[in-house]
């Protein structure tokens, strides 16, 4: 099982993953298979470690780099390849649960969630992390309603354990929200207080 | 001792994501938090000034997918 390092070079795996997208050929096949190898290598485990990385694409590359990214990103939700990270059911024993793959935006709305104590990301943290992904898709053209669109789809499907209903009504308002505004922020801060809402 | 802060590495020898807080390990999964957070969290938001390019060096142009994802697994995994 892969560990992550005491001290993960994030910027220098960020501008690894820019040259592999760049030199594979942005939104291409190989593009979307380097996606998937490092998120297979990385484990569900350290999944969280590929947003990092996707974060700091957002937060530090010109441009083109962030397009590059993008692109492949955005082929890959239209191939129903988006790298993913898989988590169990909530409310089920962590072995042998049911578990289904999230991708980037609906694996950190689940991480803040707020249900029996503290959430996993604080409301900062999410909105850095959740922004940083949104702004980078809206490097690529029509990514942004694609992504939309998939994340009212899985707020919306009725046979998926993975997301309590609280966090499927946030995910739906989150969607719809970054649609209607330019600023991607605006619908995470919308996400946070409604989770913060439901959970008094 | 007990409430020292864990060591960035703890949470991945956790058996099960430590994002995971089922409802029969409440505390588990909160230990499994805090360590989880000082590691893919720590330093968020630093590194200002650096700039990723979209330029691909000689070197680096038609590696393989399995290259390239080895050059990112190296600087995060060990």
């Amino acid at each position: 099982m892969a560990e992550l390092l005491a001290e993960p070079r994030w910027v220098q795996a960020a501008q690894a993953l820019v040259c592999g997208c760049v030199d594979l050929g942005p939104g291409q096949d190989g593009a979307v298979a380097l996606m998937e190898t490092v998120c297979t290598g990385l484990g569900d485990q350290l999944y969280p470690a590929f947003l990092r990385v996707l974060t700091e694409i957002n937060q530090h590359g010109e441009f083109a780099a962030r397009a590059a990214v993008a692109q492949t990103l955005a082929q890959a939700l239209s191939q129903g390849r988006l790298p993913s990270g898989s988590r169990a059911a909530w409310g089920t024993a962590a072995l042998g649960a049911r578990r289904r793959s999230l991708g980037p935006i609906e694996y950190l709305c689940l991480a803040a969630w707020p249900r029996q104590g503290p959430a996993e990301l604080t409301p900062a943290q999410f909105q850095t992390l959740a922004g940083a992904v949104m702004e980078l898709l809206d490097c690529a053209p029509d990514a942004r309603r694609l992504y939309a669109g998939h994340l009212a789809a899985v707020a919306d499907d009725p046979l998926d354990g993975t997301l309590p209903r609280e966090v499927r009504a946030a995910l739906r308002e989150l969607a719809q929200g970054w649609q209607g505004q330019a600023d991607a922020s605006a619908a995470c801060v919308a996400f946070v207080a409604r989770l913060q809402r439901a959970a008094v | 001792m007990i409430g020292a802060p864990l060591p960035p590495s703890l949470s991945l020898h956790l058996p099960a994501s430590p994002l995971l807080r089922p409802a029969a390990a409440a505390g588990l999964g909160q230990a499994a938090h805090t360590a989880h957070a000082a590691g893919w969290l720590e330093g968020l938001g630093l590194n200002a000034g650096t700039v990723l390019r979209a330029d691909v060096s000689g070197e680096l142009r038609g590696l393989s997918v399995q290259q390239h994802a080895e050059r990112v697994l190296n600087a995060l995994v060990g």
